[in-house]
């Protein structure tokens, strides 16, 4: 009978393993290992490019608005009555210009990637910030994010503050992407840059800020479209890609059942707590469409905007779809790329959001 | 839980090893270590763990009846019973959708309707590994190799052990049941030593080599209907050494782990890609599935005698083995054809002889068999084959990332040109030099670095 046992790949000979048995290879290698991972969290830690530890010795090689805003938050003297909510695509919303319409104090929210979870718990930080003396919500609301493949920011899941509301064990994956994060190599990375940026090449230039009333101005992009250097039909040829795969385009095919629960919690928590909605379908740049419209995704994101108005009209706000930026009058090349508008687009949509419609009104301002 | 993320480096493996060498009673230590190899099969899903627990249970029962039993007849019904349980479990979970799928669609043509529920059934992780390895166990019993389990603990420490749990290698009972009766009560220098350096390197070759390569590949697969014939030549080259980098780093952990533990594990892999022959190719890749097939399956069905059809037969299984999926019965019967071949033509002494010819050719032999394993469907393997020998078309200017084309090229370098990490070890009895530590330990904080990119093995959808 074969049997396996003249097979087998016993251990090898002992005698060779001369210098396997001394303690000079493991002891050398976790050494170096150990060293050179602790140099590594020291330098990222330290130089801390990502703005998420506090360190603050460096200025961070990329502008955190999770952070910025949470710091402008703590430091508001008169608590807001209106808040602007959503995504990237709301983040340069000038509070002043709805403070202007409405005559209230407003404070901009908003934060990137920000789906219908991080709305809810940009709301429900606020509420349990300001508590009733928020009367008004104003929110950029993306069909495209009522998609299960959307994920939560991982940016975002840093910051426990937001995240309690939403997930569960926020500070354990706080602390645990902290962590890790200070063990990549994308950290280490922008960590070397910066040390070279702001040490080597004493450049102390900025890509982008927050004002106190929470508005983010992207001060580098400005300052290139301001001297003609900004060529917006190449960002547009790069940014419709990314775009596709940031919102997971080719997996939606329906809206997420999670994300609309998600949604009309939010609408709940408003009509609980006396707040008018306003909401709104930020519109993308012309050349999107074409791209990213076929059938099923026309069906979806029409079925999505139906239930956005219906949604928000049964919650006694106002739902207005500036899908097309033609919708409020806004300029068809007045953005940074293919999602995101200048100020100048920005302060026109909301202007037009605050333009209540009517068979006998039309233009007629609140 | 992966062998490269931060929990399993971080805190699951130091916690393990560090308690299971402060543990002084040997059954404590069998039992902490069925304990923590439940943890970490449960850390996937919690729900199989009892899976694993059935199969366990059923094989060492079985497995003492055999023993107790001096009737043959009976003996070998407790075989088949455990034939029956453990390919009843691996059948069910692993093939039943494409059985199903396939019966109705045969009953289709006679417009019947369905005749079988289709329904979606998560495949366990690892369910191939276990069951086969589990069958191993009952076989050897039964023709007398080795001899059954002690006790229970000591079984079930064995069935989990979670260094190849899901995996492989296809560990023995027979080949660590020596280091289970008399577990060494203190780690030894050479077994941290090389616990090190197989883990570290394993690491290196599936973060730094396979991920990458995977990188660039993936979206080339999916793409494969604009690909140009010379780009589909570097996918599927990317992918054969994408496959062999993932696997091979797999068991190169799961080595570098049995040596923390106090226990050598076989070697799977030893340079198949400097293989000389196609025969000579399944002596080096998947050794412990091979040998495995071999001795349970090929060399029962007549192996030499009846070379054809056990050949036939063996590949067949192999392939399904692999994947619920009709391209993977292509892929063995494919090689089950080439090892045919391979015989015949060595009679007419028609095989090269020069080394590097030999070596190309089974590589490009091996490698276009991947075409029908990496693709989903034989839609995309005919399409991507059709590519691959539009001769003409292999001179249009291609467009495809350089970086790729460099990690193709150090992985081709490393594999043909230096002795595996087994080999350095065992056959050339390598002592390590200083500048490897250096070396090693620059490309382990590299990998630890790279820890958030990387993704699952492929093996474990197998």
């Amino acid at each position: 009978m074969q049997t396996s046992k003249d097979n087998i790949d016993r251990s090898a000979p002992q005698e060779y393993f001369t210098d396997w048995k001394r303690n000079g290879f493991w002891k050398g290698f976790v050494t170096l290992l150990i060293s050179f991972l602790v140099i590594n969290v020291l330098i990222n830690v330290i130089v801390d490019p990502y703005d998420i530890y506090n360190v603050n010795l460096l200025p961070p090689w990329e502008f955190n608005p999770f952070q910025a805003k949470l710091t402008f938050l703590d430091k508001l003297d008169t608590p807001p009555n209106v808040l602007i909510i959503g995504s990237s695509r709301v983040v340069s919303v000038d509070p002043d210009v709805i403070t202007d319409i409405t005559g209230k104090p407003c404070f901009n929210m908003a934060l990137t990637k920000s789906g219908p979870a991080f709305n809810l718990a940009q709301l429900k930080l606020a509420l349990h910030k300001f508590g009733s003396s928020i009367d008004t919500v104003v929110v950029g609301v993306e069909v495209l994010t009522f998609n299960a493949a959307y994920p939560i920011s991982s940016q975002g899941l840093l910051y426990p503050q937001y995240t309690r509301y939403i997930v569960e064990h926020p500070y354990a994956i706080a602390i645990g992407d902290r962590l890790t994060l200070s063990l990549s190599t994308s950290q280490l990375l922008y960590s070397l840059n910066s040390i070279y940026k702001n040490l080597i090449m004493r450049d102390s230039s900025v890509v982008a800020d927050c004002s106190p009333n929470g508005k983010i101005n992207y001060i580098l992009i400005d300052s290139q479209i301001a001297d003609g250097s900004y060529n917006l039909d190449e960002k547009l040829k790069t940014h419709i890609q990314h775009l596709i795969e940031a919102y997971h385009i080719d997996d939606f095919q329906v809206l997420d059942e999670e994300c609309m629960s998600q949604w009309e919690e939010f609408l709940d928590i408003c009509v609980e707590n006396g707040i008018k909605v306003y909401a709104f379908e930020p519109p993308m740049h012309d050349s999107v469409w074409p791209v990213i419209s076929d059938d099923k995704f026309n069906e979806v994101y029409e079925e999505g905007i139906r239930y956005l108005d219906r949604t928000v009209t049964e919650a006694g706000g106002v739902f207005r779809d500036f899908s097309h930026v033609e919708s409020f009058g806004g300029d068809p090349d007045g953005f940074y790329d293919s999602v995101h508008q200048r100020p100048s687009n920005l302060d026109k949509m909301i202007r037009e959001l605050f333009v209540v419609p009517g068979p006998e009104s039309e233009g007629e301002s609140e | 839980m992966l062998f490269p993320s931060y929990v399993f480096i971080f805190i699951f493996a130091p916690a393990v090893l560090t308690t299971y060498w402060l543990i002084r009673n040997d059954r404590l230590r069998k039992l902490w270590l069925a304990i923590a190899s439940y943890i970490f099969y449960a850390y996937w899903d919690w729900r199989f763990s009892s899976l694993l627990l059935i199969i366990t249970i059923v094989n060492y029962a079985a497995a003492l009846q055999i023993v107790k039993s001096a009737d043959r007849k009976t003996r070998r019904r407790w075989l088949i019973f455990t034939c029956i349980v453990n390919l009843g479990i691996l059948g069910f979970f692993k093939y039943y959708m494409l059985f199903a799928a396939t019966l109705n669609h045969a009953i289709g043509w006679f417009s019947v309707g369905q005749l079988l529920p289709e329904w979606t059934i998560i495949l366990p992780i690892g369910v191939s590994f276990f069951t086969f390895q589990a069958m191993s166990y009952s076989i050897d019993v039964y023709r007398g190799d080795v001899e059954p389990a002690r006790d229970f603990i000591e079984f079930a420490a064995y069935k989990a052990l979670f260094p190849q749990l899901i995996a492989g290698p296809i560990v023995r009972y027979i080949e660590v049941v020596d280091t289970f009766r008399s577990l060494p009560k203190k780690i030894s220098t050479e077994n941290i030593n090389l616990g090190f350096y197989y883990f570290s390197l394993g690491l290196i070759r599936k973060v730094l080599i396979a991920d990458r390569i995977a990188r660039y590949t993936d979206p080339m697969f999916l793409g494969y209907s604009a690909l140009l014939p010379l780009e589909s030549w570097i996918a599927i080259i990317g992918y054969s050494l994408q496959l062999y980098y993932d696997f091979s780093g797999y068991s190169l952990m799961a080595i570098g782990l049995g040596h923390f533990l106090g226990f050598t594990f076989p070697q799977n892999f030893n340079s198949p890609y400097q293989a000389v022959s196609i025969s000579d190719f399944w002596r080096r890749w998947h050794m412990t599935l091979s040998r495995w097939l071999r001795d349970y399956l090929y060399i029962p069905l007549g192996g030499r005698n009846n070379r054809a059809i056990a050949l036939a037969v063996t590949m067949f299984l192999g392939g399904l083995w692999h994947g619920a999926a009709w391209t993977f019965v292509a892929w063995g019967i494919y090689h089950a054809i080439l090892l045919e071949l391979h015989h015949r033509l060595k009679n007419f002494k028609w095989i090269p002889r020069n080394v590097i010819w030999a070596r190309f050719g089974t590589f490009m032999l091996v490698t276009i068999g991947w075409v029908f394993f990496r693709p989903p469907t034989f839609e995309v393997s005919f399409v991507m084959l059709g590519k691959m020998f539009d001769l003409p078309g292999l001179f249009q200017q291609i467009s495809v990332n350089p970086k790729l084309v460099l990690v193709i090229l150090i992985a081709l370098v490393w594999e043909m040109c230096y002795p595996n990490a087994v080999e350095i070890v065992r056959v050339r009895k390598l002592n390590p030099q200083k500048y490897w530590i250096f070396v090693l330990a620059v490309l382990t904080t590299l990998c630890i670095l790279q820890l958030s990119y990387s993704g699952p093995f492929l093996y474990f959808q197998f």
